[in-house]
């Protein structure tokens, strides 16, 4: 017993201990990733092998990917329907952050987005359906992308509230009793101050974008606007999978993501993206 | 400037967001709710108010609860590993020695994986016949045969394993900065006063982190029992129902049974019976 007692208490195993669970944790959240990789680099034969070393370097998959299937085309989608709701909603929620956060309001913004939240998506797609049905855009990139907008517009907002909260009121004020009118007050002073903060916002509106499947497998039904997910999905099902060809294509949807986030480390914004949902 | 001025710019500025959130969100929730108390159909061009007639088909339909049931499950235990896992993740993570940052980094990456990818990269990972694990268990010993790993026995294994792995780094990323935010003089106290690390965390950590505590449970359950994509993509509520929940039991009604009032008063209700406790629970401890 006291034998364990020290084992425990020695400084020098506890680090060990402390690092191997550390290393276990990282192996539990990159190997899969890194598992996709290397399959998407072997030829066919040492696919069903399950081995980690690759024995001979192939971009096969790549090639067929981009030469016998619609990605590119998939790719394209995606990147227009993210671009469009990326727009939309910083642009809006830019506007209605630095109104929030400059005037004074009755109702709180909070109680609203947490409500937004609290519905179930399921529940939501299907009336958004029924009524870009009438209003004919379903099967349009501008659809997808408002629909998008029903998550994401709420948690532009949030984060560009705390970000102006960070830019002193007293800046504008100097500027109005110089005589510069409001909108010259935003576009001269506020949005070069607030860029970081949106640059971040907009790329985590296009994140979700990218990410969404439920409602592009709702609202899309002509193969030519399919987004990657769709894609994706639709190769799974195909008669013989090609999983080479899948890993591929989830290296390559994936890239974007891991491009952005690196940005954002850099640019230290990612504590900014998590500030509002913790603090109060 | 002008009053009135200063009153166009103030209402100008929010109208799109409120609009926008009225038009994609409000109308379309009550709207639904609406539709639950009709005889809608995905073609009908007329429809009738029918009262609670499509809850009591849900109520008395075996199957909605059977999916309440697995929503619970799934629900739960998806939340609770993300919690409880974050939080050791993120104490680790919070030992200073080399290396640590670059854990930082790379323990967000499942929450920058597109759930499509993710469901495909773990379908491959698992695979009965040329998947990995498979593969290593049987080399191992450890089975004899193949797990089919989205057969009856082990779907929903699978589907809160997927989850786990995809949402565990907001629950990490959430605890880190709170985690960083007691202050050191509190363990040094306690130190002091002869708490062993384990006393430590339970008379310092936790109440300190409380707050945050609540949050990451509250925003992972929410969105874990409402989670649709991941069972979607990985099986579709099967086989024989095993991973059904109220999402698909939802969806598949409204999209392939074209029963849109009944799709939306299975999600209804299993909003009110699932989350609108959870929700209350919350409030009540935040006071």
């Amino acid at each position: 017993m006291s034998l364990i007692q020290k084992l425990i208490q020695n400084k020098l195993i506890q680090k060990a201990v402390v690092v191997f669970l550390v290393l276990c944790a990282i192996g539990f959240a990159i190997f899969p990733l890194l598992w996709a990789l290397i399959s998407s680099l072997k030829p066919e034969t040492e696919l069903i092998q399950a081995q980690l070393i690759i024995k001979h370097i192939t971009l096969e998959h790549y090639n067929d990917l981009f030469g016998l299937t619609d990605f590119a085309k998939f790719f394209t989608n995606s990147i227009i329907v993210g671009i469009f709701a990326t727009f939309l909603c910083t642009i809006v929620a830019t506007f209605a952050a630095y109104s929030f956060t400059r005037f004074t309001y009755r109702w709180n913004l909070e109680r609203l987005s947490l409500l937004v939240y609290i519905v179930p998506p399921v529940l939501l797609v299907i009336p958004i359906y029924l009524i870009f049905q009438r209003l004919h855009l379903n099967n349009s990139y501008l659809g997808l992308a408002l629909s998008h907008s029903t998550f994401m517009l709420p948690f532009a907002t949030l984060l560009l509230v705390a970000y102006f909260r960070g830019i002193p009121v007293e800046l504008d004020e100097a500027a109005l009793i110089d005589g510069a009118n409001r909108i010259k007050v935003i576009t001269n002073i506020i949005l070069p101050l607030a860029l970081p903060g949106m640059v971040a916002t907009g790329i985590i509106v296009f994140a979700f974008s990218w990410n969404d499947y439920l409602y592009a497998f709702t609202l899309i039904s002509v193969p030519e606007l399919r987004t990657i997910p769709l894609g994706i999905a639709q190769f799974s099902q195909s008669q013989y999978m090609e999983w080479g060809m899948l890993m591929a294509a989830a290296v390559i949807t994936t890239l974007p993501m891991l491009l952005f986030f690196l940005f954002i480390q850099r640019k230290l914004l990612a504590g900014f993206i998590f500030a509002p949902i913790v603090e109060k | 400037m002008k009053k009135n001025e200063v009153k166009i710019f103030k209402y100008g500025t929010v109208a799109p967001f409120y609009g926008l959130i009225i038009a994609i969100s409000a109308l379309p929730s009550f709207y639904a709710i609406y539709t639950a108390f009709t005889d809608k159909t995905l073609f009908s061009e007329e429809w009738h108010f029918i009262g609670l007639a499509n809850f009591i088909t849900a109520f008395k339909d075996p199957v909605f609860w059977l999916a309440l049931k697995n929503n619970l499950f799934y629900g739960f235990f998806c939340t609770f590993f993300q919690v409880t896992l974050g939080l050791g993740v993120a104490l680790l993570l919070l030992k200073p020695f080399k290396g640590n940052s670059i854990g930082r980094g790379v323990i967000v990456f499942p929450y920058l994986v597109p759930t499509i990818v993710a469901v495909m990269t773990f379908k491959w990972l698992l695979n009965d016949l040329y998947g990995i694990v498979n593969h290593t268990l049987l080399r191992l010993g450890v089975i004899e045969q193949g797990i089919s790993w989205l057969g009856p026995s082990f779907a929903m294994f699978t589907v809160i394993l997927v989850a786990v792995w995809r949402y565990l780094p907001f629950a990490v990323l959430l605890f880190l900065p709170g985690l960083q935010a007691i202050p050191g003089e509190f363990y040094d106290a306690a130190k002091v006063d002869g708490a062993n690390s384990i006393q430590r965390f339970i008379h310092v950590t936790l109440p300190q982190l409380k707050h945050v505590f609540l949050i990451v449970a509250l925003l992972r359950g929410i969105w874990m029992f409402n989670d649709f994509d991941i069972i979607w993509l990985l099986t579709k509520g099967g086989p024989v129902k095993r991973t059904l929940h109220i999402p698909i039991l939802s969806y598949t009604e409204a999209f392939r049974q074209y029963d849109i009032a009944q799709g939306s008063a299975t999600a209804v209700a299993g909003f009110i019976i699932l989350l609108v406790p959870i929700i209350l629970y919350f409030r009540s401890t935040r006071e």
